[in-house]
């Protein structure tokens, strides 16, 4: 054959696939009933809400067609986003539209057990969704925020869904009335548990509640949490909040261990900050020194990276502490302990001399270690040492929030945590209520957590998703997303302004789901015990009721709609001043759990950008999204050094054990080099046992067979950590535990490599599903 | 190249092609336009709406019911509300049974009361201008060129697409409006750009 005819019957071909494959198109346009104002058809709107995946509580804009929403991007000009937004904000809808979605409330007849009503609704719901594959129109018009909007959403559009509603609604009548039943039976007996991310006046209404039925005072429970920041800012800023570190006008930022643009406090405003910092400034450019044991995210961006044994990170502020002509250690010193390379010990120091506006911070990994809290002071005692301390370029006090009371009290420590398990254990819990939290994903896996929740005669869960903890509930009330409801927040770090933010309800909830708010109210309102509110929208109103927005008058509509607008209220303001106290200059070895002998490699649990503290794990993008570092995707994996992986006969993809003192896994291993022989790495919290189907470690079991308790799934690293490993600020030291490898001679079926140098194909893990769906890198 | 050859090479590539050809029009039927049949048959619809009166002898501006045509690409269908602003206050009963027996079809009670009659489930209209997914025809762009800019009211600048409505009692592609030349020629006519990307994006 020709080439001209070569190509006059590709030609004819491709023409006959394309005018075959053309995709269907609907053949009807259906009316709206009532046309909400500001609707125009495939227009989209853009609403200010914040978003609520984690603490930092970041202005976003959502756009919004016709009542759908379909991005969540950051808010331009809001202190804390500066119009940027982490991966997990950019997969809220993701959360808003998750297919295992508790569809609403389940009433449990025994812990654990789902209801026939919830399945009957769930089959409601299901039978709804595949008779509709198109969006129609809405019966009525909702007063939603600002927007008054009528949401197109095809659940109400017919006779199927409306029936699903009602029977939905229906349900949440007899669940606001057990719940009441089981707040006013169980008195002062009642715990409630709420996520960090509760940071507004939500935590006020659960404690409000609480104190109506004789409860104490709810708790925060934060996963992984910060103790030793907070111990450390007490003790050198003699105050516990996070203040802000103002990477924008420094020339030196030294980070230890800390992960600031992907996992930490507030990756948005750090990575604004940095921003800022490197091209922000004529003539000036920042620099910035990352000191870890394993090279995350911080270290390939830095301009130095110094790495460091496990828990000696201390030794590095000692040696700034010394640059500085504060005591400390020298150089030769902290090559010693550290192990660092001199050449860059040398650089560290004279770049800490030469330059005036430092500041210095940490977090991640280091807390993880047993002496977390003397490093943190150390770190702290750069800045107090420089003249730092409140100082522009440095450590900024962080400005409370507009509305007086609004701030949640500090997180409780893993230690009271632990002591509230033994509490449940020891049958003094009646009921506990459980929102915003997952509470395995804050425990290891041998603190007895599930004997715990077996003891507690009610377990409320109020979980938009399913998880460990919705698992052993009595009674599950799905909370909506931030998508679908009213509230508010005070980020939980500082931003050098002072901030509330609101949310609004911008969409219909997807499912007959109910914000804790308006659940709450219901519920004691029929115990008899009236708040005085008719609605959530109302309480929120009336908590901002005091606020005036730039000119408005406080109080007013105009006032309560600017704020929404704006997605709240800020402004530049600094806190009352920090103390600067010098801190004590010793630093304790930190100690780790296993002999050297039977357990000769340091774990060095990794928070991941794609799961945080556990929860972005049933997301499906963040799953599918490859680990920056590790290139890994869907589940966990085991970094080794790449020595380490030629002394243990291991290659890419083998399976191991990986053996603690307090349990084993199997992981497939990665070569990572930036980590040293003698630790090795492995994400936290990416998976639960009775999560939906995209958190399990094979990503592909349905709902369904989460609820039959599939026994597949759920190996974490989380399985490997001790429960008595607390430091002194009553944190977990989940860096502290020892661990052998032992081959099991296969290859992993899990792990899945996404990289331009790893072939999928070599890999016999890759799912079907995820070669089908999800087109993993080009294999060239 | 042996012609025998070449018929087996091009008799698969022909059937397919075929089929898709048949399988497409036959789709298009339904939906009201085709590629052989540009002059497209009246569209069924499920309530009798009639362009003639609405249009024709009430004087109702096109604009009234397809609000957004000035300034979005879909010109919008009227909601339901819209429908009944009028409705519900029209003396049905003075009407011919025809078209008390359409407007039944949506609308119950009487005069000045009537309501929707299922508000659950609005009146799903068939589509009878649709254009492949390839190529984009944004109204307001339109209305803007051949109306708005010229100091005319946005209407005047339909009839150049979708023909004189007025008179059509059941709305049908009255103008060739699928093909690309019907496109071209109007641009030509008005100046407009013939750039590819302007409609195929």
């Amino acid at each position: 054959m020709e080439r001209r005819e070569f190509l006059k019957l590709s030609g004819l071909a491709g023409t006959a696939m394309v005018l075959g494959g053309c995709e269907d198109y609907s053949s009807q346009l259906i009316a709206y009933v009532e046309r909400p104002i500001a609707l125009e058809p495939g227009t989209g709107n853009h609403f200010a809400t914040t978003c609520d995946l984690c603490s930092a509580g970041c202005g976003v804009s959502v756009r919004i067609i016709e009542g759908r929403s379909v991005k969540v991007e950051g808010l331009d000009g809001h202190p804390l986003s500066h119009g940027g937004l982490c991966a997990l904000g950019q997969a809220g809808v993701q959360h808003q539209y998750h297919p295992d979605r508790f569809r609403g409330p389940d009433l449990r007849v025994k812990a654990g057990e789902v209801s026939p009503d919830y399945l009957k609704l769930k089959m409601l719901f299901d039978d709804v969704f595949k008779a509709k594959k198109r969006p129609t129109t809405v019966p009525e018009n909702f007063k939603v925020g600002l927007t008054s909007f009528a949401a197109p959403d095809f659940a109400l559009a017919d006779a199927k869904a409306a029936e699903a509603r009602k029977f939905g609604a229906d349900l949440w009548a007899q669940a606001a009335d057990r719940l009441g039943r089981v707040l006013a039976a169980s008195g002062a007996g009642t715990v409630v548990v709420l996520g960090p991310q509760v940071r507004g006046h939500r935590y006020q209404l659960f404690a409000q509640v609480a104190k109506a039925f004789g409860a104490p005072a709810p708790v925060i429970v934060e996963p992984f949490g910060y103790e030793a920041v907070r111990a450390a800012n007490q003790a050198v800023y003699g105050r516990p909040d996070m203040p802000y570190v103002d990477l924008a006008n420094t020339e030196l930022a030294i980070c230890f261990g800390e992960e600031p643009f992907t996992t930490g406090p507030a990756p948005t405003l750090f990575n604004w900050g940095f921003g800022e910092m490197r091209r922000g400034r004529e003539l000036v450019r920042g620099l910035f020194v990352a000191v870890s044991t394993r090279m995350g995210e911080a270290a390939t961006v830095a301009d130095l990276w110094i790495p460091v044994r496990p828990g000696t990170h201390g030794v590095i502020a000692q040696l700034a502490l010394h640059a500085m002509g504060k005591g400390g250690v020298s150089v030769a010193e902290a090559h010693e302990k550290t192990g660092a390379p001199v050449e860059r010990l040398e650089k560290f120091v004279r770049w800490v001399a030469a330059t005036e506006l430092k500041v210095a911070f940490g977090g991640g990994e280091v807390l993880g270690h047993t002496n977390a809290v003397e490093t943190l002071s150390l770190v702290n005692g750069i800045n107090v040492a420089a003249g730092m301390v409140g100082r522009k370029g440095g450590i900024v006090p962080a400005a409370p929030s507009p509305i007086a009371g609004m701030a949640p009290p500090a997180p409780i420590s893993y230690k009271e945590l632990v002591k509230l398990v033994d509490r449940m254990k020891a049958g003094q819990v009646k009921a506990l209520v459980v929102a915003g939290v997952d509470l395995f994903m804050a425990l290891p896996g041998d603190a007895g957590l599930e004997d715990a929740l077996k003891a507690v005669p009610e377990v409320v869960s109020m979980a938009t998703v399913p998880d460990d903890t919705a698992a052993h509930a009595t009674l599950v009330l799905p909370d909506s997303t931030f998508l679908e409801r009213w509230g508010d927040a005070t980020p939980s770090v500082g931003s050098g302004s002072s901030v509330a933010t609101l949310m609004q309800p911008l969409v219909v909830p997807f499912f007959e789901t109910r914000s804790a708010e308006d659940v709450l109210l219901t519920a004691a309102k029929a115990a008899g015990k009236d708040l005085g509110f008719a609605s959530a929208e109302a309480y929120f109103k009336a908590r901002w009721a005091g606020i005036a927005s730039d000119n408005q008058v406080p109080g007013t509509q105009s006032a309560w709609k600017k704020a929404l607008r704006n997605g709240g209220v800020h402004k530049p303001a600094q806190g009352a001043p920090l103390a600067a106290r010098m801190p004590a200059a010793d630093l304790p070895a930190p100690r780790f759990e296993g002999g050297e002998q039977d357990f000769p490699f340091v774990l060095q649990p990794v928070k991941s950008m794609k799961y945080r503290e556990g929860q972005a794990a049933h997301l499906p993008w963040l799953q599918e999204m490859a680990d920056p570092m590790s290139a890994a995707a869907w589940g966990g994996w085991l970094e080794v050094n790449p020595h380490t992986m030629a002394k243990l006969g291991l290659a890419q993809y083998d399976e191991v054990v990986v053996k603690s003192l307090y349990g084993e896994v199997k992981v497939g291993v990665v070569p990572y080099p930036g980590l040293p022989e003698d630790v090795v790495g492995m994400p936290i919290n990416f998976s639960r046992r009775n999560g939906t189907r995209y958190d399990g470690v094979e990503g592909g079991s349905t709902w369904e067979a989460t609820m039959k308790k599939d026994p597949g799934r759920g190996e974490d690293a989380r399985a490997l950590l001790g429960a008595k490993a607390a430091q002194a600020a009553g944190g977990l030291a989940w860096g502290s535990v020892r661990v052998s490898l032992t081959p099991t001679g296969a290859k992993s079926k899990r792990l899945v490599l996404v990289s331009k140098s790893i072939q999928p194909q070599e890999s016999p893990a890759v799912p079907a599903r995820v070669e089908q769906e999800f087109k993993v890198w080009p294999i060239s | 190249m042996n012609p025998i050859k070449a018929l087996v090479a091009i008799a698969p590539v022909v059937a397919i092609g075929a089929l898709a050809f048949v399988l497409y029009n036959e789709h298009a039927h339904e939906t009201g336009w085709s590629l052989s049949a540009p002059h497209a048959a009246p569209v069924k619809q499920p309530i009798l709406f009639s362009h003639e009166i609405h249009v024709g002898k009430r004087g109702i501006s096109c604009t009234y019911c397809h609000q957004f045509v000035d300034k979005n690409a879909h010109a919008g269908i009227p909601s339901m509300e819209t429908c009944a602003g009028c409705h519900k206050t029209l003396n049905v009963a003075a009407l011919p049974e025809w078209e008390q027996k359409e407007i039944g079809k949506f609308m119950v009670g009487n005069a000045p009361n009537m309501v929707l009659k299922d508000p659950l489930n609005p009146v799903k209209w068939n589509r009878v201008y649709d254009l492949p997914n390839h190529a984009h025809f944004p109204h307001q762009v339109h209305i803007y060129a051949l109306a708005t800019k010229q100091g005319k009211e946005a209407e005047t600048a339909c009839i150049n697409c979708h023909g004189n409505i007025a008179k059509q009692e059941v709305v049908r592609q009255e103008i060739d409006l699928i093909r690309m030349g019907t496109c071209l020629s109007c641009h030509d006519k008005y100046g407009a750009s013939k750039d590819c990307w302007s409609c195929h994006y």
